[in-house]
């Protein structure tokens, strides 16, 4: 370890941060309106359902979260939420960031195509899934072409399954995760790319062995928001994902508003936050090591 | 350390933040600002769309210049709008809304947690109220129906007749492999699905119906009407289960494309239907506006308040004078009304109790 590190901080005291204060505010808010009542919601997995949106807080058990784990039916609803968030995150990534990168070196350019992103931002998810409702519909544009081009005889069924589940929600989330990006490949030196290209790499080595590399932890972030993001979609893949794509969010919907038992809701709900919360924790911890690697190289 | 820990921390919580506000995003679909003030407007309960704006059109408008109280809705089916009562009623708080537009199944189930105004609490308050229509009640004591619907099977005529299908006459057309991946069906959460279920289940029992359903090579299961009606107007779907006010509006917006029928119940001795429930308004209990509530339901069950809302919506009005009203005004409605006899209800004492396992079964099986 470097000297530096194991040094007394007696010498160099790092300064208070004043604004510190202003954070409590968002605390107390956060406590109040979020994780209350989370707490109080989550609690009712732990008591049994007596009807529509009644719960007997005299029974405790353990049936529902049992259940998740032992019924084969949740523990594909599990499974299919899984696979689910990961090909929107995989897909978001892979779409993502070449658009930053070419949006963080457009030099002059960078701030139009900031705005583009930002404003394509603005439209309403509903909007966007009519559009994709209509585009990848049996009938649609996009059937027509395959179909005159000779490429498919019959139409493919391009929606209500998860196909059409993970391309609307890619396309909801990919602005934001180009926001988050940007700021990411802008912090990798050009200078690093003009020494590989110096070196005789070819542009698609040099963005394969240089760039993404260097942009993992970024990678790593913006794969967790994205994951975040879909796992806890809700009207996207219910639009576009027909009855074929019940995913979490779906079911506890229906758990909560239609068949009215809270229990349940609450159990698959955890289910969905523990999950959530078990893959982030994984994807800092990669992120922490890669850092740590990344400062050791330097 | 510290710092890094602090970090996964935040971004922990972050994270779980975005998700479970994602998910709240998705499922509010009320407009109620949960208003205290006993003076401000009726707060209505509503499906959205096509029935909301009937609504504003005729008993809205006769109560706002009656009382000089504004109408205001909480839009979304009526077991969404239920969903909230429920959440009020176990906080102990003002009920999101005054008045629900109820069905069969969410009459039921309020009616069953003693969530609902008994009629008997207010009917003498408004001169008539209730008078025109039957009062067989879906459940006793409870509001009487304002309008009878039925499950259409809605289809394509240019499509049908491409193909050289015959005109349909039963369920069982949906069910032609020429058809397969171009049928859209209710989801069972949503009011026309367990009457869809009974439809196809040939008489055997809902779990039969489901068993069927599962047979059906479909190309959605839509939670929305507005949704399938979308998709057979862009040439997706070629035929569909809905409800009638739903295939009757299709059918006037375009009758050289669209045809619907109330197809014949196979195990029902030539029946046909299903006749699936009705609607009804009711007042919500430990509502502060209950005078004010009661008077817009006098304007609600009024004949010409029905009979201009059949004609907006295409739900048959409950009261024999209303469907007086609504033939002399147009005769095509004489062809779309049945006669009661010649149809099969759904027994909804029967199904109500058994609702989440017959959603358990359905999601099992479809899903």
């Amino acid at each position: 370890m470097s000297s530096t590190r194991g040094a007394p901080s007696r010498a160099i005291r790092k300064p208070r941060n004043p604004f510190r204060v202003y954070l409590i505010p968002l605390f107390v808010l956060q406590f109040a309106t979020f994780l209350v009542p989370l707490v109080l919601f989550f609690r009712m997995a732990f008591f049994k359902n007596q009807g529509p949106g009644l719960v007997d807080y005299d029974h405790a058990t353990f049936e529902y979260l049992g259940l998740i784990f032992v019924d084969p039916y949740y523990q594909q609803v599990v499974l299919d939420t899984v696979i689910f968030g990961l090909l929107v995150t995989v897909f978001t990534l892979l779409l993502g960031f070449p658009i930053a990168y070419c949006i963080a070196r457009a030099g002059r350019f960078k701030e139009t195509l900031l705005i583009v992103v930002i404003v394509t931002s603005f439209t309403s998810v509903i909007i966007k899934v009519l559009g994709w409702k209509i585009l990848l519909g049996a009938s649609g544009p996009i059937n027509s072409i395959l179909q005159v081009l000779g490429i498919a005889d019959e139409p493919l069924r391009l929606v209500n399954n998860l196909f059409g589940a993970v391309v609307g929600t890619v396309h909801a989330v990919l602005p934001l995760i180009v926001l988050l990006l940007v700021p990411v490949v802008e912090r990798v030196p050009v200078r690093l790319e003009e020494a590989a290209a110096g070196l005789g790499a070819r542009r698609f080595t040099t963005y394969w062995s240089v760039v993404l590399p260097a942009a993992r932890i970024g990678l790593v972030s913006g794969g967790l928001v994205a994951f975040a993001y879909a796992m806890g979609s809700f009207t996207t893949p219910a639009l576009l994902g027909g009855k074929t794509t019940l995913i979490l969010p779906i079911l506890i919907r229906q758990q909560a508003m239609t068949t009215i038992n809270y229990p349940m809701s609450a159990a698959l709900s955890i289910t969905l936050v523990v999950i959530v919360a078990i893959v982030t924790v994984v994807g800092l911890s990669v992120g922490s090591g890669q850092r740590a690697r990344m400062k050791g190289d330097q | 350390m510290a710092k890094r820990r602090s970090l996964a921390f935040v971004t922990v919580i972050a994270s779980a933040a975005l998700l479970l506000s994602a998910c709240a995003a998705g499922a509010d679909t009320g407009s109620s600002d949960g208003s205290q003030d006993t003076k401000g407007p009726l707060r209505v309960g509503a499906y959205g769309s096509t029935w909301t704006e009937a609504v504003k059109a005729t008993a809205a408008k006769a109560f706002t210049e009656e009382t000089g109280v504004k109408v205001e809705y909480v839009e979304g089916n009526p077991s969404d709008v239920a969903a909230q009562i429920y959440a009020t009623s176990a906080q102990g708080a003002e009920p999101p809304v005054d008045v629900i537009t109820t069905d069969d199944p969410v009459q039921t189930q309020l009616a069953q947690r003693e969530l609902l105004v008994p009629v008997a609490e207010y009917a003498d308050s408004v001169d008539g109220l209730f008078e025109n229509v039957p009062m067989e009640a879906n459940n006793e004591g409870y509001a009487p129906p304002v309008c009878d619907w039925y499950i259409t099977l809605t289809y394509n005529k240019v499509k049908f007749e491409e193909l050289g299908l015959p005109t349909p006459t039963s369920w069982e057309a949906l069910f032609d492999s020429q058809l397969a991946g171009r049928v859209a069906i209710p989801d069972i959460t949503t009011a026309m699905g367990l009457p869809f279920v009974f439809a196809v289940s040939d008489g055997q029992g809902m779990s039969a119906g489901i068993e069927k359903i599962a047979t059906l090579d479909t190309y959605s299961v839509y939670t929305s009407s507005g949704d399938m009606q979308s998709d057979m107007a862009n040439g997706n779907v070629w035929a569909a289960a809905t409800v009638d006010g739903r295939g009757w509006g299709m059918v006037d917006s375009d009758p050289d494309q669209f045809g619907a029928i109330i197809p014949e119940v196979a195990g029902t001795d030539g029946k046909i239907g299903p006749r699936a429930g009705s609607c009804y308004y009711d007042i919500v209990k430990d509502t502060p506006r209950m005078d004010l509530a009661a008077k817009f339901l006098g304007h609600v069950y009024a004949d010409e308040t029905q009979a201009e809302f059949a004609a907006q919506t295409g739900y048959i009005p409950s009261s024999p004078t209303a469907i007086e009203i609504l033939i002399s005004k147009d005769g095509k409605w004489a062809d779309r009304i049945p006669e009661v006899d010649a149809t099969v209800p759904v027994d909804w004492q029967d199904v109500v109790p058994n609702i989440a396992d017959l959603t358990d079964e359905f999601n099992r099986k479809l899903g």
